[in-house]
């Protein structure tokens, strides 16, 4: 009997010893390896009328040819496309409204992304201002012939029209500018924020330390509260 | 792959998933001896980094599964082992979701358990010849983690389609990745099992086939 204790911690302090070894070489590895995780994720921006989006496996590579469904915001599909080589894509949108967009590699991976209505409004509220300015400034122009105001009242009214419509012009293009300058920023921050920090790993191995302890404890507490019929099970 | 995202799998699949999973563990935690624990719990810590650890293969991204070795070693230890290992991937990596954890589970022990049903005893018979011979454990161990790779990707696969997923696209990307991955597996299930066979075959016989078999 005690042979057989004394030979079965020889050999759990074997497994351990190997296993240590085997969890420290993988850790290692995964702290040199560049691709480090395995989760599908999405990140998609508005880029004028269209959504512009990349999917890619954190930490490494891009997601090839994999289906990207657009949603509208209640979740009805709109159309399907699919991811090219570096598993970017494009799609041109008909209206600035919150879509969603959910990447799918078939084998149950999936991922998915918001776009707001705000982030699309700027290329929309182009196309409707330059559409009202057109038959705005026209209605204009023929209620002043009505009325037939002097040439110089014609003048101002014309000056603020163009001083509204280019602050206007300026103001959207200022917009796009700051939205495509922010654009690696925010992917950088979505890639970054799904990656799995060392705390995670660490974390996740002391809760694995701390549950066997804690079965080992109870299994310990169980046998000598039950004297006697240590080998029962 | 291995680990399901929730959102993906029907309603029907997450219970009967969750409530297999469940039925699994209680077994296994009922055989569960002091012994075992250690053992179980390293396996799990390496099961649990593993995953970190993935390449791309096709049009996805794999990593070892450790599943065969596991059902190898642990018998039936090996269900809380995954279990817990699911549970903190999910939790600590975002891998695979909280709802379909008993999916996930089910999907990697019940290879596991396969695993240990059939090639355990083999390997302990082995492990108690007075000459043990290497080439043999590296098959035994070969076959274990092949098996147990393929299995895991069949039952992925039939997850997937029992929830509506289209079947080509899905059996096509699980072809082209497991394939690849069971021989990989295969080979390092083969390598780690022979060099325990080497350095301490008393722990291959743990626990003289009383209940892995």
């Amino acid at each position: 009997m005690a042979r057989e204790a004394g030979g079965r911690e020889r050999v759990s302090g074997w497994t351990s010893r190997l296993g240590a070894r085997l969890l420290c070489g993988l850790v290692l590895l995964m702290l040199a390896s560049p691709s480090v995780a395995h989760r599908l994720q999405v990140f998609a921006a508005a880029d004028g009328a269209a959504i512009e989006g990349r999917a890619y496996f954190v930490g490494g590579h891009p997601a090839r040819d994999i289906a990207i469904q657009v949603l509208d915001g209640e979740g009805e599909p709109i159309t399907e496309l699919r991811s090219d080589a570096e598993g970017r894509f494009r799609v041109d949108v008909s209206a600035a409204r919150d879509y969603r967009i959910v990447a799918h590699s078939g084998d149950g991976h999936r991922a998915e992304w918001p776009i707001s209505a705000a982030e699309l409004a700027g290329a929309f509220d182009e196309r409707a201002a330059s559409g009202a300015d057109g038959t705005g400034s026209d209605s204009r122009a023929e209620s002043a012939q009505a009325v037939g105001p002097s040439a110089q009242e014609l003048v101002c009214i014309e000056g603020a029209e163009l001083d509204r419509a280019l602050s206007a012009a300026i103001e959207r293009s200022v917009e796009q500018a700051v939205a495509r300058q922010l654009r690696p920023l925010r992917e950088a921050l979505a890639e970054a924020q799904a990656q799995v920090a060392l705390r995670d790993l660490l974390g996740g191995l002391g809760y694995i330390a701390g549950l066997a302890g804690l079965g080992l404890w109870w299994t310990r507490r169980r046998k000598t509260s039950g004297a006697g019929d240590t080998d029962a099970r | 792959m291995a680990h399901i995202p929730d959102g993906v799998l029907s309603a029907p699949v997450l219970i009967s998933g969750a409530l297999v999973s469940t039925g699994l563990l209680g077994v296994a935690l009922r055989r569960l001896r002091e012994a075992e624990l250690p053992q179980a719990a390293v396996l799990a810590a390496a099961f649990f980094v593993a995953s970190l650890i993935s390449v791309p293969l096709g049009p996805s991204s794999v990593h070892l599964l450790l599943n065969g070795l596991m059902g190898l070693l642990l018998g039936w230890a090996a269900v809380p082992a995954i279990f817990v290992a699911l549970l903190l991937q999910a939790v600590f990596f975002g891998f695979g979701g909280l709802l379909v954890l008993g999916v996930n589970t089910l999907n990697l022990a019940l290879p596991a358990l396969l695993v240990a049903r059939l090639l355990r005893p083999m390997l302990q018979r082995m492990a108690e010849l007075s000459s043990p011979q290497q080439r043999r454990a590296l098959m035994i161990g070969g076959t274990a983690g092949v098996l147990a790779v393929l299995l895991t990707g069949l039952m992925l696969a039939a997850s997937l389609v029992l929830s509506g997923e289209a079947f080509w696209p899905a059996a096509r990307v699980i072809v082209l990745s497991f394939i690849p991955l069971a021989l990989i597996e295969g080979l390092v299930t083969g390598i780690v099992v022979a060099f325990l066979l080497r350095v301490e075959p008393a722990l291959l016989r743990l626990d003289g086939g009383r209940h892995g078999a």
